[in-house]
């Protein structure tokens, strides 16, 4: 795709600076249940245009991309260029686009895939949760989606970068008189031979089944084992904003003024990175064309930097570290690429085996509802298992995990497993925390 | 726009049932930050989305790339999906009659007439009064306009126009006291035109934003345990919601994703409590008729206490048997109409809200301003919320503020625990988020009384 037309409509309305972004996105999705029940293509364009006169700054996003809807887009944004405020701290577009060689984020086979294909996948899944008599699949979804997108700035250049991703996930119920339980689970790629739809949905109902006998526990203290996968949505909600500097400048992030200063447990090291082969969040450039890197953000608990985009940067006079993404206005923010935490050297069997009185906590909810900007976490455990002596002794459901995250991180975490799990673009190893309190009914 | 020619096209390639939608929309947003102007913007969007039945098989797809060459090929793929469903699947829809019809939101001021500049001042100015005190570090505030178009036909015969104009304006107040940073996040939006806007004192709002967070940034957060509150509307509306709402989806009931599969006739809450979801309510958001061209009219989900409803969309209609109470909405043209909730709300009961405190000895009175949002598990019975800064109640009366409040209890408890419902009613909508499930997002309302409950799980900390 190329899109210099845009650059050329921007300046002829009178724009003196600018860049843009168009993303073609085409998506077939499977909804199902016990049975598929509806297929659905999409397809579709979005432009995106930062427009400035001086000083003065507009943003016009559409879905129209043919030559009157260009027109129109590149017009409006000078408009509101022109009768913005001026912002003192607007430099200029990104300058010096380019690529980083980042493997595994697009596979043809996924982009190519028929419905017939998809069709196949979703009825593995569907037979995996139902070989597990008494439980039968009740929700369930299948998504695969094919990227490309073109950025380009004011100053001629452009660059492209494409990727696939395929999400599936089911929800099995399983049904006993008086007493019933759902479970859901998901795996997400960006090819296709790494999702396994039947083994999903066989975890999927042995886990159903197992937590029938889920039961409330009593309020109190507890060892608590975040999951991998939990602990890195947690991650996710409490240090992507943090580590942003948007939220740092603004003074909205408890990170603020503590470059440099040991925050974490000295095991926690978080580092950003684009560019780990099929993760979730690689590419190989962000929303501005700037080349994606690795960033370490927490060395071994002490905070090393914050993450930024070009206009963050230039209010520091410093470079952007290539985590810029564009929201549905237009602007840019930075978040993490992918957001990681170092693995350690246990196992889980060992971190079970060393707790006395402890919940491993599966699955959650709520954890969103954390608040980053005060560092205040909470999570509802909705599948966990009860630990007793070293050995799991029953199913619990329904139990609060809240606290203040950075204490928690930094004197109550006791070890971290020794493999990656992922929730979007977050990856975590298990994670041990001692002495934590969990209240419920 | 004339679609009809993909109707008679579909009908000709072998669909027994074509359905399109199509959809126009504006947002424009005007963000100030810290005494600038961040961010002024505007999108727009229009496309058409093709739902056909072949063979059994339910098929869709849309496109924002409105020639012929484009939407014959979009029509194609519709079928040729419908195809493959329809070799591992059936589908039926319940029987809809055709409707035709044209309706416009109320609104005086056309809100897209009015000039960028003054939406900027207006913006800038409200986010400059929310600096009252040193210990406010941080205001964001945004004007939001939302305007929707959406047209839905079919070859049965509907042909139904619904527009809607949305305004409000958000704001988010951060205050830093002494080593603790608290956020008030709150909005206010209503389905109208820029005539809201004028007729509202948005700098003293967000001053009064900036004064509750620079009271809670104090605050202590109460002990984890087990408490009887006293919810304000905005808390009731989202926890009805969540936890109730949901699970009274009739595609979740269908499918054995919801707790209260199989339920109906039986009592799952306190006598005090009826529930219903309507389509057009004072203070809610506004939907006439579903993206099936379905009249979304008043559906009782539950009647002093009984469950006696599901939400049904025509799919979910089919499938379990009821009729269709015109909850087939989907996000957009790209997506298919799924069960979803319009205004959910608990109707008032007779007591004042004083009264609700008086039986309380040791307990929170929790409120919305504040609150950043929940999350529920239909399908364990489940739900979380975080709340705004609240009160502790002792001995009848409101004490100390109290703050990084969150409830989480069992849907099938907590409404059995309501033991007051105050005769005051408030309904809201959002012009800046919504509801999101299967990842769509609608614009819903939800709202209710002051109500008690006896009993309820808080967890606080930090």
């Amino acid at each position: 795709m190329e899109f210099t037309r845009i650059a050329d409509s921007l300046i002829r309305f009178g724009a003196e600076d600018g860049d843009y972004m168009v993303t073609r996105g085409d998506d077939l999705i499977v909804d199902f249940a016990d049975k598929v029940k509806a297929i659905r293509f999409t397809s579709g364009y979005r432009i995106y245009i930062r427009a400035s006169v001086g000083k003065r700054v507009g943003f016009y996003t559409s879905s129209d991309l043919s030559r009157e809807g260009v027109e129109e887009a590149a017009k409006t944004a000078v408009e509101i260029a022109k009768v913005s405020p001026e912002d003192p701290y607007w430099v200029g577009a990104p300058r010096g686009l380019g690529l980083t060689d980042v493997e595994g984020i697009y596979d043809s086979r996924l982009a190519e895939l028929t419905p017939d294909e998809a069709i196949d996948m979703v009825m593995s899944a569907i037979e995996g949760v139902s070989s597990r008599p008494g439980v039968r699949p009740v929700r369930g979804s299948l998504r695969v989606g094919v990227r490309e997108y073109t950025i380009g700035n004011l100053n001629g250049e452009e660059v492209s970068r494409r990727g696939t991703s395929i999400f599936i996930y089911i929800s099995g119920r399983a049904e006993e008189p008086g007493r019933s339980a759902v479970y859901t689970d998901f795996q997400n790629s960006r090819s296709l031979d790494r999702v396994k739809p039947y083994e999903l949905g066989r975890e999927v109902g042995l886990k159903a089944c197992e937590f029938l006998d889920a039961k409330t526990i009593s309020t109190g203290s507890y060892d608590l084992i975040l999951d991998g996968r939990v602990a890195a949505s947690i991650f996710s909600v409490m240090l992507s904003q943090a580590v942003s500097a948007d939220a740092v400048q603004k003074g909205r992030s408890p990170l603020a003024g503590k470059i440099g200063c040991k925050l974490l447990f000295e095991d926690v090291t978080f580092v950003d990175d684009g560019t780990v082969p099929g993760y979730v969040g690689s590419r190989p450039c962000d929303d501005e064309g700037i080349p994606v890197r690795r960033n370490v953000l927490f060395d071994r608990g002490v905070l090393k930097t914050y993450l930024y985009d070009t206009y963050t940067a230039n209010k520091e006079n410093r470079r952007s570290t290539g985590n810029a993404y564009r929201s549905t206005g237009g602007s840019t923010a930075p978040l993490p690429n992918n957001l990681i935490l170092n693995p350690g050297d246990y196992t889980l069997e060992e971190m079970i085996r060393d707790t006395s009185k402890g919940v491993y906590a599966l699955k959650t909810i709520g954890g969103w509802l954390s608040n980053p900007v005060s560092g205040f976490l909470n999570a509802t455990v909705t599948h966990g298992y009860l630990i007793s002596n070293g050995s799991i002794v029953g199913r619990v459901k329904g139990a609060v995990i809240s606290g203040d995250f950075y204490q928690l991180m930094n004197v109550k975490v006791v070890g971290l497993s020794k493999e990656l799990h992922e929730s979007m673009n977050s990856y975590s190893p298990h994670v041990k925390f001692e002495k934590v309190q969990l209240s419920s009914k | 726009m004339e679609f009809d020619w993909v109707l008679e096209e579909g009908a000709r390639l072998g669909a027994d049932y074509v359905s399109l939608l199509y959809q126009e929309t504006v947002y424009e947003s005007f963000t100030a930050d810290n005494r600038n102007v961040r961010e002024v913007s505007r999108r727009r969007a229009r496309g058409l989305g093709i739902q056909v039945l072949r063979g059994g098989g339910l098929g869709f797809a849309s496109t924002s790339m409105l020639d012929r060459d484009n939407i014959q090929r979009c029509l194609r793929k519709a079928l040729a999906t419908a195809s493959a469903v329809g070799k591992v699947s059936e589908t039926k829809l319940a029987e809809a009659e055709p409707v035709e019809d044209r309706v416009v939101s109320r609104f005086k001021i056309d809100p897209l007439e009015i000039d960028f500049q003054d939406k900027i001042d207006l913006v800038l100015e409200a986010n400059k009064a929310a600096f009252i005190d040193p210990r406010v570090k941080s205001a964001t505030t945004r004007l939001a306009v939302h305007y929707d178009r959406r047209i839905v036909k079919s070859t049965e015969g509907t042909d139904v126009e619904v527009r809607c104009f949305t305004t409000g304006l958000s704001h988010l107040a951060v205050a830093y006291e002494a080593g603790v940073m608290e956020r008030v996040p709150h909005q206010r939006a209503k389905v109208a035109g820029w005539e809201f806007i004028e007729e509202f004192d948005w700098g003293e709002f967000t001053a009064d934003l900036s004064r509750l967070a620079c009271k809670a940034v104090g605050c202590k957060t109460p002990p984890p345990g087990s408490y009887t509150v006293v919810v304000d509307p905005e808390i009731i509306g989202i926890l009805l919601h969540e936890a109730f709402g949901h699970a009274s989806e009739g595609d979740l009931v269908a499918s054995g994703a919801s707790i209260l599969k199989g339920r109906l006739g039986e009592k799952v809450a306190s006598e005090l409590v009826t529930v219903v979801d309507e389509g057009v309510v004072e203070g809610g958001y506004f939907v006439p008729y579903d993206d099936e061209g379905v009249p979304k009219r008043r559906t009782v989900v539950v009647d002093k206490g009984v469950l006696r409803g599901f939400l049904t969309s025509r799919r979910a209609a089919a499938e379990l048997g009821g009729e269709d109470t015109g909850n087939g909405r989907c996000q957009d043209f790209q997506n298919l109409p799924i069960v979803r909730q319009t205004n959910y709300y608990m109707l008032p009961g007779d007591m004042g809200f004083e009264e609700l405190l008086e039986d309380v000895d040791f307990g929170i009175y929790i409120r919305g301003v504040g609150a950043t949002g929940g999350q529920v598990d239909t399908g364990m019975g489940m739900f979380t919320f975080s709340v705004g800064p609240s009160y502790m109640v002792r001995n009848g009366e409101l004490a100390e503020m109290v703050r990084g409040v969150v409830i989480s209890g069992f849907i099938l408890d907590v409404l059995k625990e309501v033991d007051a419902v105050a005769e005051d009613l408030r309904i809201r909508t959002s012009v800046f988020g919504g509801c999101g499930k299967d990842g769509q997002m609608v614009r819903v309302g939800f709202g209710g009384p002051h109500i008690r409950v006896r009993r309820m799980t808080v967890g606080g900390g930090g």
